[in-house]
């Protein structure tokens, strides 16, 4: 009897001692001897090659006109997680806007030098409204490019209306351009490359791609060719996208310049992959593309986190535009960040940062 | 047992008959019951795919987070008044559950509308309030959004503060009152408290969330040397793990240890303490098991390696953890229950810990198809928060309004 | 009252000697947790 009391007596006291010995060891673990047990951080770098020269130029950063109509849209549909191929997208009725439209798009032309001299014409991102983009692909000579078959490859970011939905305006002019996606696109974007139409949100698009196709995936960091790589991020993105890339580029005696489309895995979370996986990414020469802090103008404090730690980073050219938006260029030159204006022309609104027909060049 | 309960709330003085007799059979039916309600909820009100499309996503989570206060007003602060027990005992369960519902909801949306949209948003500060928002020329959606987002962390702090005076206190010191007085008494000191650790925790977020900085209005956050961010969100993420603690102690873990403590208040005071010591623990091991997995945070970042996110994501494994103890407990009979006090705790506790892990495996692989959601864990507009929470109400009207009809049902008392 | 004395210490002993294994029990299911979250790193 006294034995069977003793007993349950140290089952208890060890039922009790057990739950206090896990969250004291959790407790300890995970404040005063954290740094301790953390596995240090295990650079992998690879190293992508050179270039010589880069030449980026913004053939369109103006996604929608009105941030009212847009979000009205948004709103209407049932907020930001909803597909956006089920969107009804205003598109009439703005006279003030892009070819009438509220809607534009974003679009890059680049040229890369390689170190043999050969020059790479790039053509990252077709925008959203076909007629909008066609008139700036005719303005800045993409068009005629692209109808010669000069342009090498398209690459784009990712599934977005704004970067996507004016796919027709470049398979006008080259259908079997080869193209580069992120992995991650939907079926309903791979049956919007092959020429189906999505009515409802007024994406149409009757001209099928046939051209070559490469889905990249975040394995690895995918070298196109020496100085010139695409990194892809498995990221959760709003309006029911997955995935982005983005463009590393290795400029001889300047250093790496990163060239996005939206950038929704986050600057700084891009520049910290880079940094872990790309030779000489501890500095980072020039940024240049959207940068997703602020596209509707709307503001969160974690934006702010990233302003007050963008400066640690030492970028020395920073060439945003797009969905950085207003208020973050206004911040980020406030903080002293070497933000490049732009000349505010070919319907960019502010002279902020790269508009509309703005290039930066690089060697 | 030294402890002596000073007040009790009716539901434990409930007695069951169990219509269902086996109780595994009685807990699985009773859960698949609860998640086909759920669902159902889910499409109506919030899935981007289905009807009212609410999760937009602050505007329904902001609904789904006051419901949870609003269900622990109802029945732990009022004590199910103005309806008399003999009532509550003789009405069918399905009827009873139409009635509290509604009253759930109507309760809550008088609180969104009048209350914030219409009184205090209009005449103190306009970012608790759509309309006014609106006017000061913000974009209609982000005025919801934002509006939604502070009214949704007022109601963060009240599910830490309301429920641990009846739980905790045991309404000291004033227990011998009478409802409703005790109920209106117990609110407006929970609602106090919770009002003023909201100006300490949330409104320096706000500070920072408008534009320029609202400077002579808020404090700049304080938390930001430490914890590196500017975001509330560390904020939202302790607090979180605070209220999973105030109801695991209440469920799983019967008040223990700090019920050994004699007298009230410091049987209470003992209880805060110890609910804080385990938040701290869980948010700190949150913490340290996601710089574990994706590396640490870095300033700046988003995303996964957001340091803000990774707070907010502690409070969604917290809450992961919390849906698991209160299955347990509804719908398995808080089992075990043969064993002594501390070996049923310590069976229970590893049970919720296997099952959290289980059902954060079953939300990040089914969550897309099920409920409209986009795959992956980080998504700046997307908060597992919302649907794990609407399914904890689920529970809840199940457990508190329906008594887990159609598994058991009252036996009254004769 | 000498034989509740005896019952009374053993089961302060049983206690005592009951939460000292049960801490280790705890820190060494810890240390499992912390095996698990390196392989899933």
């Amino acid at each position: 009897m006294e034995k069977d009391f003793t007993r349950r007596t140290f089952i208890k006291g060890m039922a009790v001692g057990t739950m206090a010995g896990y969250l004291g060891a959790a407790g300890l673990s995970s404040t005063v001897f954290k740094n301790q047990l953390l596995p240090q951080e295990k650079l992998n770098q690879v190293d992508i090659g050179e270039i010589k020269a880069l030449k980026i130029k913004v053939v369109s950063e103006t996604s929608w006109y009105d941030n009212n109509v847009f979000l009205n849209d948004v709103k209407g549909a049932g907020g930001l997680l909803v597909n956006q191929y089920t969107i009804p997208w205003t598109c009439a009725g703005v006279a003030a806007g892009y070819q009438g439209s509220n809607l534009g798009g974003f679009s890059t032309y680049i040229e890369a030098t390689l170190m043999d001299g050969k020059v790479m014409k790039i053509h990252f991102d077709t925008g959203w409204n076909p007629a909008w983009m066609e008139k700036r692909f005719r303005e800045e000579g993409v068009a005629e490019k692209l109808a010669k078959k000069e342009i090498d490859f398209m690459v784009l970011s990712h599934e977005h209306i704004d970067h996507f939905f004016g796919l027709e305006a470049t398979l006008k002019f080259y259908p079997d351009i080869p193209l580069y996606v992120p992995k991650g696109f939907y079926q309903e974007g791979f049956d919007f490359l092959k020429g189906k139409s999505f009515p409802a949100a007024n994406a149409i698009n009757n001209i099928p791609h046939r051209g070559k196709m490469t889905v990249l995936d975040s394995s690895k960091v995918n070298i196109l060719y020496p100085g010139i790589a695409l990194m892809t991020f498995d990221v959760p993105i709003i309006l029911r996208v997955f995935g982005e890339q983005a463009f590393v580029f290795n400029v001889k005696d300047k250093g790496l310049v990163l060239v996005t489309g939206c950038c929704h895995q986050g600057i700084i979370s891009y520049m910290e992959e880079v940094r872990k996986k790309v030779k000489g990414g501890e500095k980072i020469y020039a940024i240049e593309g959207g940068l997703h802090i602020s596209p509707f103008e709307d503001w969160d404090p974690q934006y702010d986190d990233l302003i007050m730690a963008f400066n640690k980073y030492g970028v020395q050219k920073i060439g945003c535009n797009h969905c950085t938006g207003f208020i973050t260029a206004e911040k980020m030159h406030k903080a002293g960040l070497p933000v490049i204006k732009g000349t505010a022309r070919n319907m960019t609104k502010r002279d902020i940062y790269l508009g509309n027909g703005d290039e930066l060049a690089i060697a | 047992m030294s402890h002596q309960v000073l007040d009790t709330l009716f539901l434990e003085e409930r007695k069951f008959t169990h219509i269902i007799k086996q109780p595994v059979v009685r807990g699985v039916v009773n859960v698949l019951l609860a998640f086909a309600f759920f669902m159902a909820l889910w499409w109506v009100f919030m899935d981007p795919r289905g009807w009212l499309r609410w999760y937009t996503p602050q505007y329904g989570y902001m609904y789904i987070r006051w419901l949870l206060i609003v269900a622990i007003w109802q029945v732990y602060i009022f004590n199910f008044w103005p309806f008399k027990i003999e009532w509550l005992e003789k009405t069918h369960p399905l009827q009873k559950g139409l009635i509290m519902i509604g009253i759930n909801f109507a309760i809550t949306g008088i609180l969104v509308w009048v209350f914030y949209y219409w009184i205090f948003g209009k005449l103190a500060i306009p970012y608790f309030s759509w309309p006014e928002l609106k006017k000061t020329g913000l974009s209609d959606f982000f005025s919801r959004e934002y509006s939604s987002l502070a009214i949704l962390m007022m109601a963060a702090i009240a599910s830490w503060l309301s429920p641990i005076w009846p739980s905790a206190f045991e309404n000291y010191p004033w227990h011998r009152l009478q409802q409703p007085a005790k109920g209106f008494t117990v609110l407006a000191v929970t609602f106090l408290f919770t009002t003023y650790a909201y100006f300490i925790f949330m409104h320096p977020h706000y500070r920072v969330l408008f534009y320029p900085w609202q400077e002579y209005t808020a404090a700049f956050p304080w938390w930001y040397e430490s914890f590196r961010t500017l975001s509330g969100n560390f904020n939202v993420g302790w607090i979180m793990c605070a209220t999973v603690s105030v109801w695991l102690t209440e469920t799983i873990l019967e008040h223990y240890p700090f019920r050994l403590v004699e007298k009230q208040p410091w049987r209470g005071l003992a209880g805060f303490a110890f609910i804080l010591l385990l938040a701290w623990i869980l948010f700190f091991t949150f913490t340290f098991m996601q710089d574990m997995v994706w590396g640490v945070s870095v300033e700046g970042a988003k995303r996964l390696m957001a340091p803000d996110w990774r707070y907010l994501h502690n409070g969604e494994l917290a809450v992961i953890l919390l849906t698991v103890a209160l299955a347990l407990y509804f719908y398995f009979d808080n089992w075990p229950r043969k064993f002594s006090t501390e070996v049923n705790l310590l069976v229970r506790v590893a049970i919720v810990i296997v099952g959290a892990w289980g059902l954060h495996w079953l939300y990040y692989k089914f969550s897309p198809g099920l409920l409209g959601t986009q795959a992956g864990y980080s998504h700046p507009q997307q908060f597992p928060m919302a649907p794990v929470i609407l399914f904890i109400n689920v529970m809840l009207y199940h457990g508190w309004f329906m008594d887990c009809w159609p598994g058991r049902r009252i036996r009254k008392e004769s | 009252m000498e034989e509740a004395k005896t019952a009374e210490a053993q089961e302060k002993s049983g206690w005592g000697s009951g939460i000292a294994v049960g801490i280790l029990v705890g820190v060494a299911l810890f240390c499992l947790t912390y095996a698990l979250l390196i392989m899933a790193k």
